[in-house]
């Protein structure tokens, strides 16, 4: 569905407005998440995320559900929690249909490079890597362009985005 | 290579390459700004630099993977080719240049040095930047690619030394060309092989003799395998017309193009299908819901037509499919060009193409749909269409032009849509 689509944004105001009736009547009307802020974290490129997004989404249980909702709606791959703790090796998930992997940088123990290979053919390619960390909230990073079905970024070791990516327990989704 | 000894030209000052590393096989090669965790824009032309068999870094250093950090921004072009290779020259033998260099220049796969664009903004930026990094001129050198502009003989003192080829520009450094450590990628024809063999088992044997050959034949065969693998069709064709120039050449391309029939996609393998919408003959396009109606179905009696669609399927999701859709309200070819070409959704194995028509379209309207087919998505210049999106099908011209692609591995499927 187009961005600007009248229907969406109808559908978006009515959730709004369910939302903001449900916060009113629990006695939480401060610091609420609306689904369509939810929905442009999830689908619209451009979204700047605020400042305030992740303090707001810890504080709001049925935010966190409809964002996990969101995400696995709207992902291309969805990459689950590992079942084994992150080795000292390069960090890699593997599902049906793509491989994530993590390597450092021998220029700069610093920096990891971040690998997205594709495995079969996709409806179309990812645009962003999502990762949903209990300990820093959803992560979203812009993906370069895909190229012979691979995507290469390079990120900070100590970045939260690395650091949820080596994490287990996170969940990843690429969208 | 920690030194700063040598410089990119650029419009906007020079650029020095401050390290080379070594990264892990397996990565692409990158281009980073300063040390940053950035990846510059220019990274994947310096990954295909680096890499075989498309790459000459990888032919004399063995490895295929590097991380090279500049000191400011390259945005855009290939005019970086040459002070990068300097500095990997520099970087694999352990030698410093005898002198501060400053250069601009493409490299070819045969290491030549190419004209590049821009050449007297970059020099014009040189003095200043002298002066800042107190550089000393007499310890410095510029080198341009040779080419027919004029240009000084020396900025600001700097003797300015035009090169045809790389051992040109490196003897004036004091370097010198490594010798090719690693063979010449034996695989790009292996490549494919491996990638994809599911749909030629009836012509396996004769696949793998031909691999062989392919293989023992060498670096002419890597790099056309390469283009193909890239979808540089037009490249592709002219690499092969260069070769078949000479009696060996032409016995390479003959092999070649064996190998590229056997790899053709099935005659079948594309369908289209797609609806027109329409209105009543009084209504408007835009103020009602359009009724739709499949493509191929007889639009003799059909109500005003508002727009149409069309998509073309590969039944093996294993191929890409890209193509155009031309318009011609006046009749196949009436005119020198079409009205309008849709280039397509983006897809790989499956396209559509959509044209809303301003005007209702008048009797005699024609919307021809092109599909070319083929291992890979065609990239750059596709001087093909023009013909294949005028001419009718079995016309000599929609033949030749197709032809063109089925000797490049390709297919073209066509079909056209008329209202009568």
């Amino acid at each position: 569905m187009p961005a600007e689509d009248p229907t969406q944004k109808l559908a978006l105001a009515a959730l709004d407005a369910e939302s903001a009736i449900n916060a009113l009547r629990d006695g939480d009307a401060s610091g609420r998440m609306s689904f369509s802020e939810l929905f442009a974290y999830v689908n619209d490129p451009a979204f700047i995320v605020p400042g305030d997004f992740d303090a707001r989404l810890k504080s709001t249980p049925q935010a966190q559900e409809n964002l996990l909702r969101l995400m696995q709606k709207a992902a291309i791959i969805s990459m689950p929690r590992l079942a084994a703790a992150a080795t000292d090796g390069p960090v890699r998930r593997e599902v049906e249909g793509a491989v994530l992997t993590l390597m450092t940088s021998k220029a700069d123990a610093d920096q990891l490079y971040l690998i997205i290979e594709l495995t079969r053919t996709l409806p179309r390619l990812p645009k962003h890597i999502v990762v949903l960390s209990d300990a820093f909230g959803p992560r979203r990073l812009a993906l370069p362009e895909f190229s012979d079905e691979r995507a290469q970024i390079i990120i900070g070791a100590e970045s939260e985005m690395a650091l949820a990516l080596m994490a287990p327990e996170t969940e990843v989704f690429l969208i | 290579m920690t030194s700063s000894d040598i410089f990119i030209l650029t419009t906007e000052g020079p650029v020095a390459i401050q390290r080379i590393v070594a990264e892990d096989e397996g990565l692409h090669s990158v281009i980073c700004l300063d040390g940053r965790a950035e990846a510059l824009p220019v990274s994947k032309a310096y990954h295909a630099f680096v890499q075989q068999p498309i790459g000459v870094i990888e032919r004399f250093t063995g490895h295929g993977s590097y991380r090279m950090d500049v000191e400011g921004r390259i945005d855009e072009g290939q005019s970086w080719q040459l002070a990068a290779l300097i500095a990997h020259v520099s970087d694999c033998t352990g030698e410093t240049p005898t002198k501060t260099v400053f250069a601009s220049g493409e490299v070819d796969n045969a290491l030549n040095v190419r004209p590049v664009t821009k050449v007297p903004e970059k020099l014009g930026t040189v003095e200043r930047f002298l002066s800042a990094r107190e550089i000393d001129p007499t310890d410095a050198v510029i080198i341009i690619p040779a080419d027919d502009t004029e240009t000084p003989l020396s900025v600001a003192g700097v003797p300015v030394c035009k090169v045809k080829a790389v051992e040109e520009a490196l003897s004036l450094v004091g370097l010198k060309m490594p010798s090719t450590s690693a063979p010449v990628s034996d695989s790009a024809s292996d490549k494919v092989d491996k990638e994809k063999s599911a749909g030629f088992f009836r012509v396996g044997i004769v696949a793998s003799i031909i691999a062989i050959a392919l293989f023992w034949f060498g670096a002419d065969i890597s790099r056309w395998a390469a283009l193909s693998k890239q979808g540089r069709l037009l490249e592709l064709e002219q690499a092969l017309a260069e070769s078949d120039e000479s009696a060996i050449g032409a016995i390479r391309v003959a092999l070649y193009r064996q190998w590229l029939s056997l790899r053709l996609p099935p005659e079948d393998v594309v369908t289209f299908n797609g609806v027109v919408r329409t209105v009543g003959r009084d209504q408007d396009c835009a103020s009602v819901d359009h009724a739709r109606a499949p493509i191929f179905q007889d639009t003799s009696n059909s109500p005003k037509v508002c727009a149409l669609e069309m998509s073309a399927f590969a039944r093996d999701t294993g191929l890409s499919i890209v193509g155009r859709m031309a318009y011609w309200p006046e009749g196949l070819g009436s005119t020198d060009k079409p009205a309008r070409v849709m280039r397509g959704s983006a897809g790989i194995s499956e396209r559509t193409w959509k044209i809303e028509f301003r005007t209702a379209p008048n009797p005699g309207t024609i919307v021809r749909l092109v599909a070319v087919i083929g291992d890979a998505e065609v990239r750059g210049a596709q001087p093909w269409y023009a013909a294949l999106l005028s001419a009718p099908v079995d016309s000599s011209g929609f033949e030749n032009a197709a032809r063109r692609l089925l000797r490049l591995g390709y297919r073209v499927n066509a079909t056209s849509w008329t209202y009568r």
